[in-house]
């Protein structure tokens, strides 16, 4: 949350002739390695970072998604031993005659079915794990950055200042966002040209707030000076 | 092809279909590394641009990653 010259935190709604610039508080927060949502940290930086430019808010999607994600790669990661366990107890008369699975399951064809499905789905998890970890949204004194880590082979960053910060609007659909107090961000830049979409962020409506607080004080210091 | 001649293959293959699975096999797993490479080069571009405080687990995390598919290759190899 902006705080004021005297250190005094900023709730929403920040008077616009309020006497207020932007102070940097003085004990940051040390985040974890897994946060999704951090305010002030300490130790997240990015590239190209000026000398005067803090970070003020970083953000991820829901750990919950993460979770999610890994859980049905594993409940797909058993998927053979299921087929296996069917195939030998069900009554497989289609295949009689012609194919005798179960002595396919003795060959060593079997067990290297299974390392490269063990191969694909370790790569799966992988994949899942990054585009959790560098999906990542950061605030800063001068600007929004949108990171997004889409495949091995592409990666956006987007970045916009905040002064071209116009509108932001926050959603909360289905009951997973319900349940686990997550919502999506959609943020319009002055120019038109930039839209950020923010899935799946914890407290989605406290980000809005904070974002627009720090944009209008922004507005407010620039207009000043 | 039948599934008398893909049992034939799979169960007893002779040498040319040994060989076919053999070959297919070995080209996944080299696909599937050349893939990992790939995937942990990316990791360590957006390490440089973004720093999180996770950084050297991430590294750690990358390199387990690389020796485990590495691992199962070689294992393959070994079976095959």
């Amino acid at each position: 949350m902006p705080v004021d010259s005297s250190g005094r935190k900023l709730d929403s709604g920040v008077d616009q002739n309020a006497n207020v610039q932007l102070v940097y508080p003085q004990q940051l927060k040390t985040v974890g390695g897994l946060t999704s949502l951090a305010s002030f940290p300490s130790n997240i930086g990015i590239d190209g970072q000026n000398k005067d430019e803090y970070i003020l808010l970083f953000i991820r999607e829901h750990k919950v998604i993460l979770v999610i994600n890994l859980v049905i790669y594993l409940v797909v990661f058993t998927l053979p031993f299921w087929i296996k366990e069917i195939s030998l107890y069900m009554d497989n008369s289609l295949l009689n005659g012609f194919f005798h699975i179960e002595a396919f399951f003795n060959t060593k064809w079997w067990l290297i079915l299974l390392i490269g499905w063990t191969s694909y789905i370790l790569s799966g998890i992988f994949n899942i794990f990054f585009k959790w970890f560098y999906n990542i949204n950061i605030l800063t004194t001068e600007r929004f950055i949108d990171i997004d880590f889409e495949s091995i082979f592409s990666n956006h960053i987007e970045s916009t200042p905040i002064l071209e910060i116009q509108d932001v609007k926050d959603s909360q659909v289905g009951i997973l966002q319900s349940i686990f107090d997550m919502g999506n961000l959609t943020m319009l830049t002055a120019s038109g040209g930039t839209v950020f979409n923010l899935s799946n962020v914890p407290k989605a409506y406290k980000i809005r707030d904070f974002i627009m607080d720090v944009a209008i004080l922004v507005k407010n210091l620039k207009g000043k000076n | 092809m039948n599934l008398g001649r893909l049992e034939d293959l799979l169960i007893n293959p002779d040498q040319l279909g040994g060989l076919l699975f053999s070959a297919v096999v070995i080209f996944f797993f080299i696909y599937s590394v050349i893939l990992s490479l790939l995937q942990v080069r990316q990791i360590n571009i957006l390490q440089r641009k973004v720093n999180t405080p996770f950084d050297n687990g991430i590294k750690i995390l990358t390199y387990i990653y690389l020796f485990v598919q590495i691992l199962l290759f070689v294992i393959v190899l070994v079976l095959l």
